[in-house]
């Protein structure tokens, strides 16, 4: 019985690097999936999981999104999800700004100059990491680009690694793992002919 | 004849180039070996037999290699491509042209130094460019692909010397062996067929294309499992 490993330790301080990852077969997707077994006492997961997330992270869509100078990656992201949900337009020039800041450091900060050079020592709000898993996930949805469903894949290491039971962000990360969980699922039974 | 010289290091891409470049009796004008003495690494006997189905030893080293066959080299004690000792001894060599095998991603002061550098990519480009390509390429399209280019200051922009596609590896051992075969296999089409002397470059659009990251383990293996569907 092998042990999914890509979600242990402190992730957020001593990130994953994912290279040269070994290749155990068929019992590392079990692995994978089991630890993807979120203990979850609610039975509030509703079918719509798209909008019922992007309800539960912005309950309130009146809400004064004004960008200033200094990017303050939480609202940011949010004007970025509002932009999905209101006008279904994906801002992929935006949204892989946090990809790939995501993917060079593992750490999403709590602000950025307009450069997008960090000003903050902050990279701790898990919020930043659901909603960027959130996009990547609605980002795969429309494009079936591999390059986002990878990222939030190490994005929902990072959550699974960080938020226990009784968690305020266990709900979100329920309904992420779930999605994710979908399109992993889609993908074996597309690419893998032997699947049962 | 333009000169070509080739920067190796002890890993199997290295391993399958230069065997494969002797192999095919092709003459190269400057040798130099980057190596900072780390662990040997281990093959089991199914990779051993596969590598060499695939045209190369994967258990020899680089320098036995080059000792064997009494190929003047230069050793260097470390594996860094921008080391300023590595710097200033491509300066003083008449070879145009190196073929680059890994150390490190090309800062400018080695790419300012009037030599060019061949670069063999694991995707077709501007499709493919970054990381774990040939992985995403067989999820994606089935196939994977080389682009050997030159190599420039940005990330897989440079001007493309050949594109070549190959079938997915039918076995699990791709970083070890079906990458270094694709790219040796798509060097020697370059090198046997004088392209770096032609000099007939393609450029790149960099306004289009995907640029990808290391490859998820999940996602890995659903590419392998697919190979061996």
């Amino acid at each position: 019985m092998i042990e999914y490993k890509y979600n242990q330790g402190d992730l957020l301080h001593n990130p994953q690097k994912y290279t040269f990852t070994e290749f155990e077969n068929w019992d590392f997707l079990d692995a994978y999936k089991k630890s993807r077994n979120i203990s979850l006492t609610y039975s509030d997961i509703s079918l719509d999981l798209f909008q019922n997330l992007f309800k539960f992270l912005i309950p309130n869509i009146n809400t004064n999104f004004i960008l200033n100078d200094e990017i303050e990656t939480e609202k940011y992201l949010k004007i970025i999800l509002i932009e999905i949900f209101q006008k279904n337009f994906l801002n992929y020039n935006h949204i892989d700004i946090f990809v790939k800041k995501f993917e060079l450091t593992k750490k999403l900060f709590k602000k950025y100059d307009k450069k997008f050079i960090s000003k903050s020592e902050n990279y701790s709000d898990l919020i930043n990491y659901i909603l960027l898993s959130f996009i990547c996930l609605l980002s795969y949805k429309q494009e079936k680009n591999l390059k986002y469903l990878n990222t939030a894949l190490k994005l929902n290491d990072t959550l699974t690694n960080q938020i226990s039971k009784n968690h305020k962000y266990l709900i979100p990360l329920a309904y992420l793992v779930k999605i994710e969980l979908n399109f992993i699922d889609e993908l074996i039974k597309e690419k893998i002919c032997n699947y049962d | 004849m333009i000169k070509i010289g080739i920067i190796l290091l002890e890993n199997e891409r290295s391993k399958s180039y230069i065997q494969k470049i002797i192999h095919n009796k092709i003459i190269l004008n400057d040798i130099i070996l980057l190596s900072n003495n780390s662990i040997i690494k281990k093959y089991t006997s199914k990779q051993k037999i596969l590598s060499f189905q695939n045209g190369f030893q994967i258990d020899e080293s680089v320098e036995k290699t080059l000792r064997n066959n009494k190929l003047n080299f230069k050793k260097f004690n470390f594996s860094e491509i921008n080391h300023p000792k590595l710097i200033k001894y491509l300066i003083n060599l008449d070879s145009k042209y190196f073929i680059f095998s890994g150390g490190g991603i090309l800062k400018t002061e080695i790419l300012n130094i009037g030599k060019k550098f061949l670069h063999l990519h694991p995707g077709i480009v501007p499709y493919f460019r970054g990381s774990t390509c040939f992985y995403y390429s067989i999820l994606k399209n089935n196939d994977c692909g080389v682009t050997a280019f030159i190599m420039d200051e940005s990330l897989d922009t440079g001007n493309i010397v050949l594109k070549k596609t190959f079938s997915k590896p039918n076995h699990e051992f791709i970083d070890e062996i079906y990458d270094a075969h694709i790219r040796s296999e798509t060097l020697i089409d370059v090198l046997k067929n004088n392209l770096l002397d032609k000099e007939n470059f393609q450029k790149q659009d960099n306004s289009i294309g995907e640029t990808y990251f290391i490859i998820h383990p999940v996602l890995k293996h659903i590419a392998i499992l697919n190979c061996l569907d």
